[in-house]
Order: structure tokens, then sequence, then C-alpha cells
């Protein structure tokens, strides 16, 4: 009892501001640092992303798939055209596992 | 950490002007009627690259006009509108309006709105009356069959930071067809030790639709050189070749020599350069101040020392003469704008001109380099002007109808020699001395040898034009020219031939940085005087010095008779001797006069490195620079045009 509810206040997430750009990829750099040792399962809150690009994309990138290699998990959350043009033609969407379903539709 | 974009318009305006230089020169060389695809291309590309970047600075009127400017070249490169005549001095107008908004957006200034938007507006005219003049040809986009094409691309680390974004350019693509991607993230760092501001990824993608490859190469155009690139037709079922990896698909020649000049250069300001050779003047004078104290040490290691001082003067001067070499331009930067402007001049002055140029990559200062500019400008001019005849005329005179300008560069010692020759009607004797007489320039009576004459055209307030043009009788004559050439410490020649043409030859040193001079000791002080300004030194006996009211001291050289120019006086100091047998005369000229400057004594020549008083400390008149001795003092390096017109205004008060 007293393990699950530890576990639930470490429950993180990170909502991705509407402009994810070079400019602030330092400070989203810094945000995913953070998050990338923590044991529970980390949510990205995509839903407020009008803007992104191929930098923080990377960076999401580098962050899934640090956590996948060491068992951790990043569940991507929210409804954002940008984010899912994005990855999709970024052909990120199979590693961000994001939205499944625009992996594969390319056009 | 923020990204300020600002510091890459230096790189952009840099790159832009000489993009715009290319298209010039593209433009130029492109025949009416059957134009060259590739050099279509190569000034789309000009066109397309500056769209991208000024639209990524948000620089709105830039992208606006070429994006106009690159519609009708797409018209123009798809063969739905032929390059006319007016179409090639639409494009060449639009050079000239680019470079005219590149400049004004790069100072900040404004822009000539009106001068852009009617140039635009007769380029969507161009544009407009194609879709009604042509019908024949609509747009046809069904000649391109469907195929499928491999992309392998992979940006270089600083390809974000030079304002580039592959999404940007992924989604470009997407538009042109069906795209697969497939991201390569094998050499994406771990988050920890990721440069946020780098770009790690690569990507591999299969593009399949009705595509061209160009315009396929056309997404990726302004990011040429900042990544690899591999594009590979594929056939539309099979599957796809491996491409090898990391060359970058099959190159037009054009685009291989822009890689071949891009690759193994870098751009730098002039002001580090600038540092640098500043530095390396203090070493020279450091240098040199080692070596006077070398030669004062005796003991077992006086010799080792002076072995080694000798071997640091060695390399200080090679270290000199590499610094010297990067501030070296070829003096092709000046006459690539030639051939516009002959061009421009032939049609004006209905003339057929040929402009031959030679010679183009001999090197020179950059500093003399951006002098020389004017100069050329004015002598071809000159010879475009009242050199070669109209094409009637000149037929009668049994010569082609074509003249021919030619522009040649050589090195010739330690100068560089710029010639601008024609084969037109030559220097006209009587003309020329007419025109002086009427000018009052001579008297009705002198008489004068032919080099004499060639002399006169260099006086101020001379034009032999019959009627004023407005090209080059502007009032600035060839007097402005020659003080000019002289100020930079080099000189013009005239060699001409009545009927055959005439041959204009100017020399300038290939430097502004060193001097050769002839040191000079006056009391305790020590001059310089540059070598170029000195005709002979002499000793002078009592005799042949005659006072004059009102001129001072003269003695007679060659004929005529010279002031004596008193350094101990001019600049109040204490001479070793007084008496003019005594010391020594060194003749020199400056600004076409001589005078005699009367010194304790010889010291010796030496090359010396210019510094400005101007910006250390303030003008002085008669004095052009300083430079520091071996022995650490300053000594000053006289300007006898200067030392001389001073002396002329003492005495003459």
């Amino acid at each position: 009892m007293k393990k699950r509810s530890l576990a639930a206040r470490s429950a993180r997430s990170l909502t991705l501001p509407g402009e994810c750009t070079l400019a602030d990829a330092e400070g989203l750099k810094l945000r995913l640092m953070r998050l990338l040792t923590h044991v529970t399962a980390v949510t990205l809150d995509v839903r407020r992303v009008r803007r992104i690009d191929t930098a923080s994309m990377q960076l999401l990138a580098a962050f899934v798939r640090d956590r996948s290699t060491s068992g951790r998990t990043v569940r991507i959350t929210g409804d954002s055209a940008a984010f899912a043009e994005a990855s999709r033609l970024l052909g990120l969407g199979e590693l961000l596992g994001f939205p499944a379903a625009a992996a594969k539709a390319a056009s | 950490m923020s990204l300020d974009l600002s510091q890459f318009h230096q790189a952009f305006f840099a790159e832009s002007v000489e993009a715009l230089d290319s298209m010039e020169a593209a433009l130029l060389k492109l025949d009416v009627g059957s134009p060259d695809p590739e050099l279509i291309n190569t000034v789309f590309r000009v066109a397309h690259s500056i769209k991208g970047g000024s639209a990524t600075f948000g620089f709105n009127e830039i992208a606006s006009f070429t994006h106009s400017l690159e519609t009708l070249l797409e018209e123009l490169r798809a063969q739905r509108m032929p390059v006319s005549a007016a179409i090639s001095d639409l494009l060449l107008k639009s050079v000239d309006v680019m470079r005219e908004m590149l400049r004004a957006v790069h100072a900040r200034q404004p822009l000539d709105a009106q001068r852009v938007a009617d140039l635009q507006l007769d380029i969507e005219l161009a544009i407009a009356q194609k879709s009604t003049a042509m019908p024949a040809k609509p747009n046809e986009p069904a000649a391109v069959d469907s195929c499928s094409w491999q992309i392998r691309f992979r940006p270089y680390a600083q390809f974000f930071a030079r304002g580039n974004d592959p999404l940007r350019m992924l989604r470009e693509l997407a538009s042109l067809g069906t795209l697969e991607v497939h991201a390569d993230v094998a050499l994406l760092p771990a988050l920890t030790e990721l440069d946020p501001q780098a770009c790690h990824m690569g990507w591999a993608m299969r593009l399949t639709g009705r595509i061209g490859e160009e315009a396929l190469r056309e997404v990726f155009d302004w990011a040429t050189g900042d990544c690899d690139l591999a594009i590979e037709r594929v056939s539309a079922s099979g599957e796809s070749p491996e491409p090898v990896p990391g060359m970058s698909g099959p190159r037009s020649e054009a685009q291989a020599a822009a890689a071949a000049s891009e690759s193994g250069s870098i751009r730098v300001g002039v002001e580090k350069i600038d540092e640098l050779m500043n530095t390396v003047g203090e070493l020279v004078i450091t240098q040199s101040m080692l070596r006077q104290l070398g030669r004062s040490i005796e003991g077992a290691a006086a010799d080792r020392l002076r072995f080694g001082l000798a071997q640091l003067e060695r390399n200080v001067r090679e270290l000199q003469e590499s610094v010297m070499r990067v501030r070296m331009l070829p003096i092709s930067f000046v006459f690539n704008r030639f051939p516009r402007m002959v061009r421009d001049l032939a049609q004006r002055l209905d003339k057929q001109i040929e402009l031959k140029m030679s010679g183009e990559q001999t090197e020179l200062d950059k500093t003399v380099l951006e002098k020389i500019g004017d100069p050329l400008v004015h002598l071809v001019r000159n010879s475009i002007d009242h050199g070669i005849e109209k094409p009637a005329p000149r037929v009668a005179a049994g010569k082609p109808p074509a003249g021919t300008v030619q522009m040649h560069a050589c090195h010739r010692g330690g100068n560089i020699a710029v010639e601008v020759s024609d084969d037109g009607s030559g220097l006209d004797r009587e003309r020329i001395l007419a025109k002086a007489r009427e000018r009052g320039l001579i008297g009705v009576g002198d008489t004068f040898s032919d080099e004499q004459v060639t002399q006169l055209i260099f006086l101020p307030g001379f034009s032999t034009a019959a009627q004023t043009t407005d090209v080059s009788g502007r009032g600035v004559g060839l007097d402005v020219v020659q003080r000019n050439i002289k100020e930079l410490g080099g000189k013009i020649e005239v060699q001409t031939e009545p009927g055959r043409g005439s041959r204009f030859t100017i020399t300038l040193p290939l430097t502004l940085a060193i001097v050769d001079g002839q040191s000079v000791a006056v009391g305790r002080e020590t001059y310089i005087v540059p070598l170029t300004s000195i005709i002979e030194s002499l000793q002078l006996k009592a005799e042949n010095v005659n006072r004059l009211s009102g001129r001072g001291e003269v003695f007679a050289f060659r004929g005529s008779y010279l002031p004596v120019i008193r350094l101990h006086e001019l600049f109040g100091i204490e001479p070793r001797v007084r008496k003019l047998h005594e010391g020594l005369v060194v003749v020199v000229e400056g600004d076409g006069r001589r005078a005699g400057l009367f010194v304790d004594d010889l010291l010796g020549q030496q090359q010396v490195v210019i510094k400005s008083l101007e910006t250390n400390y303030g003008r002085v008149e008669g004095v052009s620079g300083a430079t520091i001795l071996g022995d650490g003092s300053v000594a000053l390096i006289l300007d006898l045009a200067g030392l001389i017109r001073l002396t002329a205004l003492r005495a003459a008060a």
C-alpha cells in the first residue's frame, strides 16, 4: 500500500510548450534529463504543441530511446496535429509510439 | 540558450552577393534563343537559395521579389517560355535590384520600394504574357513519368545552426508525392551527451510520384554543402539498388565546380586578418630589435644566439608573407563586373565590343583591390567611349566591325600591372593639343614630344570627347584616376598609336601594409622616404645653390631648379649639419613635383611595416605614417606630395 502511493506520487508528466524550437532546445533537454532516470512511467503531454522542429523531436527521440533501453517507458498523450506531422515526416512515429496509426500512413 | 539568427546574416549576405555575381555571369553567357539549360539552372539555383535564405531570416521584400523571379525562371527552365533579349534584360535588372535590396537590408537602410515593385510587376507581366502568347505549350507535368526515388539525407552537425530544419524539407518532399521515411538514429548520442544545437540524425526515404530529379534536388538546394545527400531513381516496382554510401548522386558540372570551390575554404572576417597582420608586424619589430641586441652580445653563447636569431628572422619573414597572402585575392573579383558594364555600354553607344580578359587569377592585396576598381572602370569606359569607333568607321578603316577591349593583369617584380587596351582610334595628337590650347592648359606656341602630349590627358579639366556623354565625360577626368593611383603608390602610363589603339598600364604595389623605404638621419631622428619617390641622392656643392627671393634655396638638377626642403627646419629639430654641402640632398618626386630633401645622412634601405598615424594619433601634413625601428624607436614615413605642398605654402607665405 505504502509502496503504491509512493509510485503514484512519483509518476511524472511533462507538458511540452506550444513552440518547441531550437531556441529552447537546451531548456527542453534539461527538463527531459530530470525525467530520464525516473523509475516509473513518464508521460509527455503534447496537446499544446503548435510548432515543433527537428531539434526538439531529436531530443524526444533520444529521451524515449534512452529510457526504453533501460526498460523504462514513456507515454505520449494529447492531440497535436503539429506533433503528429513531425513524428510522421521525420519517421519517428514507431520509435516514439505516437500515434500508432500515423507511424505508417505516409501521404 | 537561445539562437540568435542575426549571427548568420553576415554569411547570408556574403554568400548571396557572391551568388548574384555568378548569376550575373551566367546571364551574360546566356545565348538568347538557344539558352544552355545548365546556365538557366545556375540562375535558378541562385534565385531559389536567396529566396530560401531571405525567408528564413525574415527579409520579406527580398523573399517576395525572388519568388516572382523564381516563377519566371521556372517557366524558362521548363521551356514554356523562350529566353528573349527582353527577358535577358529583365533578369539582369533583377540582379541589380536584388543586389540593391541586399545592400539596403544589410545596411539597415530603406529600400527603393518603387523600383522593386516596378520590376516585380514587369516580371509578373512577362509571366502573364507567356500564358497568352504561348498557349500551345501548356503546363505539362505529365511529361514526367511516375517513378520512385531513393533518397539518403544526412545533415551535418551544424545544419540547425545554419537556419535549416530537415522537417521543412521532408514536408516539401511529402508534398511532391508519396513519402516513406525511415529515421536513422544510430548516431544519436545519449540524451545526457547530446548537443541540442547539433543534428545527429539521418533519413532514408522513398518518394513515389511524377517527380523530376530537378524538383527533388531543389528541395535540398538551400542545404547544399551542409549535408550528405544521395538521390537515386529506382524502378517503380523493383527493389531499390543500394546507393553508394556518402555519395551525393550524379552531379552536374556546375554543382561539382561549386562544391570544389567550397571545400577546403573558410570565410574569415577581414578584421581578424588585420589583427593577425598587426601582430605579425609587431613580431617583425621585436625580431629586428633582438637582432640589433644580438650584435652587441659577446661570449660563448653569442654565436648560437645569432644563429637562432637568423632562424627567427627567416621564420618571421615567412610568417609575414603567409599572412600577406591570406589578404591576397585574385583580381577576378574586380574584373568580373566588366562583362556586364561593357555589354550595357556597347548597347547604349551603339558599338560592337568584345571584351577579352586575361590574368584574372593574379592576386593582390584586398585593400589595393578595393581601390583599383574605380580607376579601371574609368579606363574601360574611356576606351569604349573615346577609343573604339562605331562599326561603320571601323570597317572603313579596314578593321573588324567589333572593337576589342582587353584587360590583362600580371605581376611585375613587387608590383601588379593591370593593362586596359583597345584597338580603337588611339589618342589623336592634334585634337589633344587643340583641346589643351582651347582650355588654356598650354600656350599656343608650345611644342611637345609625343610622350608629353599623352601626359596632357592627365591634366585636370581635360576631356577630348566632342560632346560630353553620360558615359565618361562626367567631369571626373583621368587626372582623378592618376591621382588615385599615385596615392596608392602606383603609376599610370599610356602607349598609343593613331588608328591602332591605346594601352593604359597601371602599376601598383602588391600591398599597402609594407613599404620599401630609405632611412635618412636628421639630427637624432630617423625618417623613412619611400623608395618609389626617390629619384637620386647627391651631395651639393656650395656654388650650385642659389637663393631666390620668395622661393628659398634652389639647386640645378637636370636642367631645372628644384627647391631645397630642409627637413630639420620643417620638423623643428636640431641637425648635425647645416651647410648644404656637408649633408646630402635626396631628390624626390611627389604629385608630379620634385624637390631636394636636405638630410644629415643616408642610413640604409629596409622594408618597413606601416602604422597608421591617423588611427593612433592624428593626421600630420607631410607624414603618411610611422613605423617602429629595430631599436624600438619610432620613425615617421614621409609623404612627399604633402611635404612639397607644405613647403610651397610656407615659401609663398
